[in-house]
């Protein structure tokens, strides 16, 4: 009786304990709430041509040495148009003198890198050796992020007849397959279509749309109307994340695919863009104790593996971290501030923030990870939540 | 001073101390590193490892060791006001010969 009493009074003391200190944690890690100040400071770190680890990375995954340029490419483009609004004329030009050669010499690597070993330089092995379904072989994921990588250059300032040219041929090449195609996408590795690259390929046909008046078909637009029959996933209503040229489903949804998707969205179709923000905010998101993160798979999803895009998925939780790292984005996109602090919460406690003479940066992160951060904080700021 | 603390609380205290110790152990190795070593998946098997004790012992520290401190308050506190330790010091003479 009496070890029964002791086991009693002990386990209740544990579960008081947790009680009371669980729910605190939360106030030993505030949202962050300079977020312009985080941005000054990531700029030296990532706009390098070359950036930090990137050799490492890329022989884990050779599409992160496209993705971590174009991103981190595309965040400069969007802090100097933001910069524009936001800012006096002055600073705003003093802010576009300090990131425009950054965004042009990643411009360049890009192009150069392209150049020199051709497109499967950035695809991982199998790119190599399948058989591609359309001729010649391309891959989506290249033409599409060097397409909204110079887009968005010609948007800050269109001034090299050189990269106006590139982007109107590329963009050709993007309209060519895609409407010759049954599923109106295009290929990013033999006979695998992504959704993640042919959303960032209708953002740049938008942008060519703007840009240069180019006729696209229709081609945004009808790619949603598509979408909507063919490529979203019956039981929660989210878009796939990869599928065969003739529609058949490979991937179900994957949030380190579907965040970055229905962001590029908004500028084809806002409605639908909003509709899938919501489903995956049910069935991707989710804040325990006030520490948001997102999942890679929704919860019971079949065929669900993971790959080198999901990375680790924390136990128990099912968190992903790349998943969570574009959730961000897209909650700040979307303007989802309880959403954004809780992920910024999560990023505080998990991210493991180090401050160094060169400024803030998180040891959990990455190049891609770091780029996919500056884009996040180029969106709406944190601190009028 | 032993007295003070109920042996689960210290117990519980022990656990804490060594939690803690052990984060900061691979905070000074600097393997905070590699953490992203693992969250990306890239890397060697053994950065991964290093980046999973990191992460194990941050979580730990941050999640656990103020929890037990707290619970170790409260069964102290318990034990003095309910518990047999309380009941056996009341029955022990105060005063010596």
């Amino acid at each position: 009786m009496d070890l029964l009493r002791r086991l009693l009074l002990a386990t209740t003391c544990l579960i008081v304990g947790f009680a009371l200190w669980l729910p605190c944690i939360r106030l030993l890690y505030p949202a962050p709430t300079r977020d312009l100040a985080f941005v000054a400071e990531q700029h030296q770190r990532l706009s390098r041509p070359d950036p930090v680890g990137l050799s490492r990375l890329r022989r884990a995954n050779p599409e992160w040495a496209l993705m971590a340029r174009t991103l981190a490419g595309a965040a400069l483009a969007r802090q100097i148009l933001r910069a524009r609004t936001s800012l006096p004329r002055a600073a705003a030009g003093q802010l576009e003198a300090r990131l425009l050669p950054r965004l042009d010499a990643l411009v360049e690597r890009v192009l150069r890198l392209e150049r020199q070993h051709g497109f499967q330089h950035f695809l991982l092995a199998y790119g190599r050796r399948g058989r591609w379904r359309q001729r010649p072989p391309r891959s989506q994921f290249v033409d599409g992020e060097l397409a909204w990588l110079i887009g968005l250059r010609r948007r800050v300032r269109d001034d090299s007849p050189r990269l106006r040219r590139a982007f109107r041929q590329r963009v050709q090449a993007i309209v060519t397959r895609m409407k010759h195609s049954p599923t109106l996408s295009a290929e990013s590795y033999p006979d695998e279509c992504w959704t993640f690259c042919n959303t960032i390929a209708l953002a740049a046909l938008k942008l060519a749309e703007r840009l240069d008046g180019a006729d696209t078909a229709g081609l945004p637009q009808r790619w949603v109307a598509l979408a909507r029959r063919r490529l979203v996933d019956r039981r929660t209503g989210l878009l796939v994340s990869s599928y065969h040229l003739d529609g058949r489903v490979r991937d179900g949804p994957e949030g380190s695919s579907l965040w970055l998707s229905i962001t590029m969205l908004r500028q084809v179709d806002r409605a639908f863009a909003r509709d899938q923000y919501r489903r995956a905010r049910r069935h991707l998101g989710r804040t325990v104790l006030g520490f948001g993160f997102a999942r890679e798979w929704p919860a019971g999803a079949r065929r669900a593996r993971r790959d080198v895009d999901s990375g680790q998925p924390i136990p128990l939780l099912g968190a992903s971290p790349s998943s969570s790292g574009f959730a961000l984005w897209a909650a700040r996109a979307f303007d989802d501030r309880s959403f954004a602090r809780d992920l910024a919460r999560s990023l505080e406690l998990a991210g493991y923030p180090i401050k160094t003479a060169a400024g803030r940066r998180f040891a959990a992160s990455n190049a891609v990870g770091d780029a996919v951060l500056l884009l996040a904080a180029s969106e709406s700021p944190l601190e009028e939540s | 001073m032993s007295q003070l603390i109920s042996r689960f609380a210290k117990g519980l205290l022990v656990l804490a101390g060594t939690l803690v110790v052990a984060f900061v152990l691979v905070l000074l190795l600097g393997w905070r590193e590699h953490a992203a070593t693992l969250l990306a998946g890239s890397g060697s098997h053994q950065d991964a490892l290093r980046g999973a004790l990191f992460i194990g012992a941050h979580l730990a520290s941050v999640l656990l060791v103020p929890a037990l401190l707290l619970a170790a308050a409260l069964h102290t506190l318990a034990s003095r006001l309910f518990g047999p330790e309380r009941i056996r010091s009341k029955a022990l003479p105060t005063v010596k010969g």
